[in-house]
């Protein structure tokens, strides 16, 4: 996917200026990764809630604070705003920013659907601005192996991928929208699992073919909460290429991993531990090829276990450092004007039109547990 | 008399509403989901469902409550982000204000001892309520950011309004089925280690009833109207003496290890370091800032409170202790010989 080319204003000046809309949970994590970047200052946070905008303003000693989004616009000199707010709101809160010349980095889920994708995409387009989706993950070290080795040919031709994603219901965000059914998460149509399966999704769609995609789901309300569909199953088929895709938040401990089987070898990406493997094939007769699908991997483990202290220790890996990256790499585009973030618009839309695909498939009449084709 | 109690599900709350019951005081209790609640058998209390954080719903409670004389003002979020903690005990004390404001209601607010700037303190020195507030709140913990910006946020919507308003700051509460270790004793390293630090420290304990009969009484008291309060128990017992009843109670703490403070202070600067140079894989759990406010030997009055609500703290803490390590699972009901 082109991500080349520029558009008539690159920002020159090194500093960019980043403006953080929604003082919730996440922001937090956006804040964190912005203070490792060179060139980036967070100038101001907004909220619709003065005392949070205020406390988030005080604690991380950003210099402005707004309870008004236009007049922070107006007035803060943004290069780049962070939509960390609900999901129903990032439309118009994107259309705003990018009507005033800023660049806009939106959290998952990009927008509610994907007709609305598409209008955030066009306005922004015709603002000559860039809007990110914050498919975070994609800048995982291990995800980032993977992508080399799928480019570098080494699985060979892509048959099959899975792609699970475990959900802790017990988690501080989760037990919120829990015990609130008026919370933004229960008013989303997919409701908890709009909210999370974009990440199980956004790594399986720049593998799968650009060709007619057939869909079929099945949800549970496993739990009996009453609340949501606490359970989902995918099964994808473009062209000769097919994915499953699991939620599940009733299996421990909680992982998110990916598996991709190619031709030549398997991959095996653990997004929880940051973490890569490779299943290959060898020529080694039996019993010795056993030995060696043994040692190999095993070394090969113990290798990235150490990388991984070495990291941790120094602060280069940390929980949220993939979406440092992506930061890093949205900033850089804006820098050098180009066209296109380094999420490209199609797999953006891509992935909203499997999302809105997975959700359209279960209207209210039908039951749960019922297997349906989108 | 009738009376709103914020937060009535919670440990401190559901001690009020007993108290209030007794004193044959109108309750509106309310929590979050109040229909789940096992509250006292009383055709004085009537439970009401709330998320203060949400103005319609605190304008529903204030509607359901009709004029009151007192809100007790218990409620905090004390677990969860920081973000859903400002939104429950800061922006809910904003609404809850707001939507009382018109009832003139007295209004007792329960704060919290850590509030106070510990660092400012020197060794042993008398923590008052004269003693400064934390005013760097971004070195301190959640729980001390969104309690001190409540405090502040109450009093001035209160004296704005023009509403009486009295702050209860107890020590540590503690009482039946509570947690057993108070942290002003130690830090539990969770399934490794618990280090025990000083000895001589004193703790600032108030027992939970003895902490609701002084909030009772600062909802009534004349005397207490605009009054400041630290509520701890008289004769506080030292580190050493809480672990000598805990030891004869329970038995020898697990994996106990004392430490004194000069190691303690190196362990410190060694997690600050940590965490810079992991760039925050090592959570800040433990700073110099955040272990003074724990760790920093002091010692503590509750004059002010006496005087100004004629408070007596009944229950005394070797009682109030024995009697709740006796609800910990495995408690030995006769006290051993042991570590006398």
């Amino acid at each position: 996917m082109a991500t080349g080319g520029h558009v008539g204003d690159a920002v020159n000046h090194k500093n960019l200026r980043v403006g953080i809309v929604g003082c919730g949970q996440i922001a937090e994590a956006h804040l964190g990764e912005i203070r490792f970047l060179e060139g980036a200052t967070v100038a101001a946070v907004c909220d619709v809630e003065p005392l949070l905008a205020q406390d988030m303003a005080d604690r991380h000693q950003i210099p402005a604070w707004y309870d008004d989004y236009g007049r922070m616009l107006e007035s803060a000199r943004l290069d780049v705003v962070h939509l960390t707010t609900p999901p129903q709101t990032h439309l118009a809160l994107g259309r705003e920013a990018v009507s005033h010349g800023i660049h806009v980095y939106v959290e998952k889920p990009f927008c509610v659907s994907t007709v609305e994708a598409v209008q955030l995409i066009a306005e922004a387009q015709r603002h000559d601005r860039l809007v990110c989706a914050g498919f975070s993950e994609r800048g995982d070290v291990a995800a980032r192996r993977l992508s080399a080795c799928v480019a570098g040919g080494e699985l060979g031709e892509i048959v099959h991928i899975e792609s699970y994603y475990g959900d802790n219901p017990g988690g501080n965000f989760a037990k919120v929208f829990r015990a609130t059914p008026g919370h933004w998460v229960n008013r989303l149509p997919g409701k908890v699992i709009q909210n999370v399966v974009p990440h199980a999704v956004y790594h399986v769609v720049p593998l799968m073919p650009p060709e007619p995609d057939h869909i079929e789901a099945i949800r549970m309300d496993r739990s009996g909460n009453g609340v949501y569909d606490d359970e989902l199953r995918v099964m994808w088929q473009s062209g000769s290429q097919t994915a499953y895709i699991t939620f599940t938040s009733g299996v421990r401990p909680v992982r998110q991993f990916m598996r991709v089987y190619g031709s030549l070898a398997i991959a095996e990406v653990d997004f929880t531990n940051h973490l890569f493997s490779i299943i290959d094939d060898t020529k080694l007769p039996g019993p010795v090829a056993r030995v060696r699908n043994a040692i190999i991997p095993g070394f090969r483990l113990v290798r990235q276990g150490l990388t991984g202290i070495r990291h941790t220790l120094s602060g280069r890996d940390r929980f949220f450092a993939g979406m440092g990256r992506l930061f890093a790499e949205f900033y850089e585009a804006i820098r050098a004007g180009r066209k296109m973030p380094p999420v490209p618009y199609a797999e953006v839309l891509r992935v909203c039109e499997v999302i809105d695909r997975i959700v359209g498939a279960f209207d209210a009449s039908s039951a749960p547990g019922e297997r349906r084709s989108a | 008399m009738r009376a709103l109690v914020t937060g009535a599900s919670g440990y401190l709350g559901r001690h009020l509403v007993r108290r209030l019951l007794d004193e044959d005081v109108d309750i509106i209790a309310m929590a979050r989901d109040a229909n789940a609640q096992p509250w006292p058998s009383s055709s004085r209390l009537q439970p009401a469902s709330c998320d203060l954080g949400h103005v319609p719903s605190v304008r529903r409670l204030a509607e359901q409550a009709g004029p009151v004389d007192v809100v007790f003002h218990m409620a905090a979020v004390t677990s969860g982000s920081h973000a859903e903690a400002m939104r429950g005990t800061v922006v809910g004390s904003q609404n809850l204000v707001d939507a009382f404001a018109a009832t003139r209601a007295r209004v007792v607010l329960a704060s919290s001892f850590s509030v106070y700037k510990f660092s400012a303190l020197r060794k042993w020195a008398l923590l008052d309520e004269n003693a400064p507030i934390e005013d760097c709140l971004r070195l301190r913990d959640s729980y001390t950011i969104t309690k001190t910006r409540q405090e502040a946020l109450v009093r001035e919507q209160c004296a704005r309004q023009g509403l009486p308003l009295v702050v209860i700051r107890p020590g540590k509460i503690y009482g039946p089925d509570t947690v057993a270790l108070p942290p002003q004793l130690g830090l539990d390293l969770k399934g490794v280690a618990y280090l025990w630090m000083g000895g001589n420290h004193l703790l600032p304990l108030t027992h939970v009833s003895n902490c609701a009969d002084a909030i009772y009484l600062a909802g009534v008291r004349d005397g207490a109207v605009g009054e400041t309060l630290n509520i701890v128990d008289d004769d506080l017992p030292t580190q050493k003496a809480f672990m000598r009843l805990y030891r004869e109670c329970c038995g020898p703490l697990d994996r106990a290890v004392r430490i004194p403070d000069w190691t303690f202070a190196l362990f410190v600067r060694m997690m600050e370091r940590a965490n810079r140079s992991t760039k925050g894989n090592v959570p800040p759990v433990l700073t110099r800032y955040r272990a003074a406010a724990l760790w920093k030997p002091l010692r503590y009055s509750n004059q002010r409170a006496k005087n100004a609500l004629g408070w007596e703290p009944k229950i005394g803490w070797a009682e109030g202790v024995k009697a709740m390590l006796s609800t910990l699972p495995g408690a030995s009901s006769q006290p051993s010989e042991q570590g006398r």
